[in-house]
C-alpha cells in the first residue's frame, strides 16, 4: 500500500513540474526575445552617446532649441555690449570708400516693428553679425568689401544683409564657405556677379538671410 | 547499556552501528555492535527470542528496545540464519521442504521497513571466517565453538573445513560450554574415516577457558583469541564474531533465498526510490517554483526598467540623428550657392569669357534649385565645339540642370551669349 501511495505522489509531483515548465514558459516571452536590446552595457553605451550629443548643443533636443533660460534684462545688456562690438568693428573697417551701416540700420531696426521677434533671436542674430563681419576683416587682403548694410526683410525675419565686394570671387566665395557650421547661418537670397571691364577683378553684389530653422 | 552509548557518542562511532538478527532452531537473538576505527567488535546491545515467543510482534517489541525508534532507519540490519533453517533453506528446492512454521509466521508478519537487505547463512559464514584465521587453517586443526545452544566443531583438512554440530539431545554440553571427550572421539573418528588425517590440535576461544578438557590420546586443547575476537565474555559473544565484516578481502557471504520476504523485500526497495524520486521531484518542483517567483517579478521588473531606458535612448538618439541630419541638409543649402558659383567659374574654357553671373531662388523653382543666369562671349560663336562642350559639361554634371533661355547677339568675329536656367548646387564640381 505504502509502495502505491508513493508512486501516486511521484506521478502527480511530475505532472506538477511538466505542468510549472509548462506554464513558465508561456509566461515570459517576451522578456527573453529582445536580449540585445537589454544588455546593460549596450544601453550604457547608448546612454553615453546621447549625453556627449546633449553636450555639444547642436543637437538639442526637440523644444529647447531657442530656450532662453535668462531674464530679458541680461538679453539686453548683452545685445547693447554686442552693439558696441559691431561698432567697433565697423571702425575698424572703415575706409571712405566702403560704405558701412550696419550698427545703424540694426538700430533703426530696432526701434520700428520687429515683427515679434525674441530676444534671444536678435543676441543671436547680431553675434552671427559679428562673426561674419570679423571674418571678413581677417581676410581683408584677398578682395575688398565695397559696401554692406542690413535692410528690412519683407517677410517680416530679421533683417536680411546686402553685401558688395570686389576682387577674386572664388577666393570670397572659400572665405564665406570658411565659416564654421554652428556660425554659417547666413543663407544666399540673390547674388550678382559682373566682371569689370578690363581686368579680373569681379564686382560681387547678393544679399543674405538669418535663418537657424530649417531652410525650404 | 547507558554507558557504552555515551562511550559511542564521545567516539562519535554511532554512525557505524550494526544490527544483527540471528534465526536458528532454538529461536532469534538480536546483537547491536560495532566495529572501532581501533580494534575489536563491540557489542551495544543483545537480546533473545525463544521459540515459543517467537512471534512478529514480538520480534518489533525485541527490536524496539534495542534501537530507539528514531534510529531504526540509520541501523542496516542484517540476518543470519544458523543450523537447520539455514540448511532448508538453502536445499529448499532440491527437497521441497519448508521452513518451520514458527519461522514462516513471524516472517510473514514483520513489517517491511524491518526486513533485512538480504538473507545469509551463519555457519557458512563462520567457516569463511575461519578460513582467514591463520592459527585454524592447517591440517588437522579444529575449533570448538557454542553456537546458539548447540556445540559445534570445525577441522580443517587440505583446504577444507569439515563441520559437526550437536543434535537437539546434546543441548547439555553446549548449555554448560563443556567439550565431552566421548562427543569429541566420535568426532575424530569420523574425522578420521572421511579424511584420513587425525586431529591433532582443538582451539577453544579465550572465553570458554578453565574449562578445557585434559589432554588426552595425542588431542591438544589450547584457548585461542583471533585477532578480531570480541574481548569481552558477555552473551553472544560468539555471535559478534560471526556479525562482524570478514577481514579477508574477497570474502562474499553465503546469501539464502526466500521467495516470500524477496519479493516484500523488492517491494519494500521500489517504495524507497519512489520515495526518493519523489523528495526529488519535489526539490525540483520547489526550485523550479522559487526561481520562477524570482525571475517572473523583480526581474520583470528590471527587464521592464532596461527596457524603457532602452526606449528612452533609442528615441533620445534618433532625434539628435534626425536633428544632425537636418543640420547637415542645411549646411550644404547654405553653402551650395558659393559651390555652384566655383563649379561654373572654374569650368570656363578657353575662348569663352563669363562677364556676369546672376544667382537666386526666386518664387517658382523648387527646393535646392537656383535661377542662374550666365552672360559672356565666346570667340568661336555658338557653332563652336569649346562653347558646345561648356555647356554639355555643365548639364552633364548636373551644374546646369537644363538650358531654358539661350540668347545670342552676335557680332563680328565672337557672339554674346545669354544662358538661363536652373542649377543644382549639388552639382559635382
Amino acid at each position: 500500500m505504502k509502495g502505491k501511495y508513493w508512486f501516486v505522489l511521484w506521478v502527480l509531483l511530475l505532472l506538477l513540474q511538466v505542468l510549472t515548465s509548462w506554464i513558465m514558459r508561456d509566461r515570459f516571452p517576451e522578456v527573453t526575445l529582445n536580449t540585445a536590446a537589454l544588455d546593460a552595457d549596450l544601453l550604457q553605451l547608448a546612454e553615453q552617446t546621447n549625453a556627449t550629443w546633449q553636450d555639444w548643443d547642436v543637437f538639442p533636443l526637440p523644444g529647447q532649441a531657442g530656450l532662453n533660460p535668462r531674464s530679458r534684462e541680461q538679453d539686453l545688456i548683452e545685445r547693447e555690449s554686442l552693439l558696441l562690438q559691431l561698432k567697433d568693428i565697423e571702425e575698424e573697417l572703415y575706409r571712405p570708400d566702403i560704405e558701412m551701416q550696419v550698427a545703424d540700420d540694426l538700430e533703426l531696426w530696432l526701434k520700428g516693428d520687429r515683427q515679434s521677434q525674441s530676444e534671444y533671436s536678435i543676441t543671436q542674430y547680431i553675434r552671427i553679425l559679428i562673426d561674419w563681419l570679423q571674418l571678413v576683416v581677417q581676410e581683408s587682403e584677398k578682395f575688398s568689401l565695397e559696401k554692406v548694410s542690413l535692410y528690412p526683410d519683407p517677410s517680416g525675419r530679421l533683417p536680411l544683409l546686402a553685401f558688395e565686394f570686389s576682387g577674386n570671387p572664388i577666393a570670397i566665395g572659400r572665405t564665406l564657405l570658411s565659416l564654421p557650421s554652428d556660425r554659417m547661418l547666413w543663407k544666399l537670397g540673390e547674388m550678382d556677379m559682373i566682371q569689370e571691364e578690363g581686368g579680373q577683378a569681379w564686382w560681387i553684389r547678393g544679399s543674405l538671410s538669418f535663418a537657424t530653422g530649417p531652410i525650404h | 547499556m547507558n554507558g557504552l552509548f555515551q562511550n559511542l557518542r564521545r567516539r562519535g562511532l554511532s554512525s557505524s552501528e550494526q544490527l544483527t538478527v540471528f534465526w536458528s532452531d532454538t529461536g532469534a537473538a538480536f546483537l547491536r555492535w560495532f566495529v572501532p576505527l581501533d580494534g575489536c567488535p563491540c557489542c551495544t546491545g543483545f537480546a533473545r527470542l525463544p521459540v515459543e515467543q517467537c512471534n512478529a510482534q514480538n520480534y518489533c517489541q525485541s527490536l524496539g528496545r534495542l534501537i530507539p525508534p528514531l534510529r531504526s532507519r540509520a541501523l542496516s540490519v542484517q540476518w543470519l540464519l544458523l543450523g537447520e533453517p539455514a540448511l532448508i533453506l538453502r536445499q529448499a528446492n532440491q527437497r521441497g521442504a519448508s521452513l518451520p512454521g514458527w519461522i514462516e509466521a513471524c516472517w510473514q508478519g514483520i513489517p517491511e521497513q524491518l526486513l533485512p537487505d538480504a538473507i545469509e547463512d551463519g555457519i557458512d559464514t563462520l567457516e569463511k571466517r575461519l578460513r582467514g584465521w591463520p592459527a585454524f587453517s592447517r591440517n588437522g586443526h579444529g575449533c570448538f565453538l557454542v553456537l546458539e545452544r548447540r556445540a559445534c566443531f570445525f577441522a580443517f583438512a587440505n583446504g577444507e573445513i569439515f563441520r559437526r554440530i550437536s543434535r537437539h539431545g546434546d543441548e547439555e554440553m553446549a548449555a554448560s560450554l563443556v567439550l565431552d571427550e566421548d562427543w569429541m572421539r566420535q568426532t575424530r573418528m569420523l574425522f578420521n574415516g572421511r579424511t584420513g588425517l587425525d586431529i591433532r590440535k582443538v582451539l577453544i576461544p579465550q572465553h570458554m577457558q578453565g574449562k578445557l578438557p585434559s589432554s588426552r590420546f595425542g588431542l591438544e586443547y589450547a584457548a585461542c583469541q583471533p585477532k578480531d575476537w570480541p574481548e569481552s565474555g558477555r552473551a553472544g559473544h560468539t555471535l559478534q564474531f560471526l556479525a562482524q565484516p570478514a577481514p579477508v578481502r574477497d570474502f562474499h557471504r553465503q546469501r539464502l533465498h526466500y521467495a516470500g520476504l524477496q519479493q516484500r523485500i523488492a517491494s519494500r526497495e521500489q517504495t524507497s526510490l519512489f520515495r526518493a524520486a519523489s523528495c526529488i521531484l519535489l526539490g525540483g518542483w520547489l526550485l523550479l517554483l522559487l526561481g520562477a517567483c524570482r525571475s517572473g517579478e523583480p526581474d520583470a521588473h528590471v527587464q521592464s526598467g532596461l527596457h524603457q531606458r532602452w526606449e528612452a535612448a533609442a528615441l533620445r538618439w534618433e532625434q539628435s540623428n534626425n536633428a544632425w541630419s537636418l543640420k547637415d541638409e542645411e549646411k550644404k543649402i547654405r553653402e551650395a550657392p558659393f559651390i555652384l558659383t566655383g563649379s561654373i567659374l572654374q569650368s570656363v574654357p578657353d575662348g569663352i569669357e563669363l562677364h556676369r553671373i546672376h544667382l537666386s531662388d526666386g518664387d517658382g523653382i523648387e527646393k535646392g534649385v537656383l535661377a542662374v543666369t550666365l552672360e559672356g562671349t565666346s570667340k568661336g560663336g555658338e557653332k563652336s565645339p569649346q562653347f558646345r562642350n561648356w555647356i554639355r559639361d555643365l548639364q552633364g554634371r548636373e551644374v546646369l540642370l537644363s538650358v531654358e533661355n539661350l540668347r545670342f547677339n552676335r557680332r563680328k568675329d565672337w557672339i554674346q551669349f545669354q544662358i538661363s536656367g536652373p542649377g543644382n548646387p549639388g552639382g559635382s564640381e
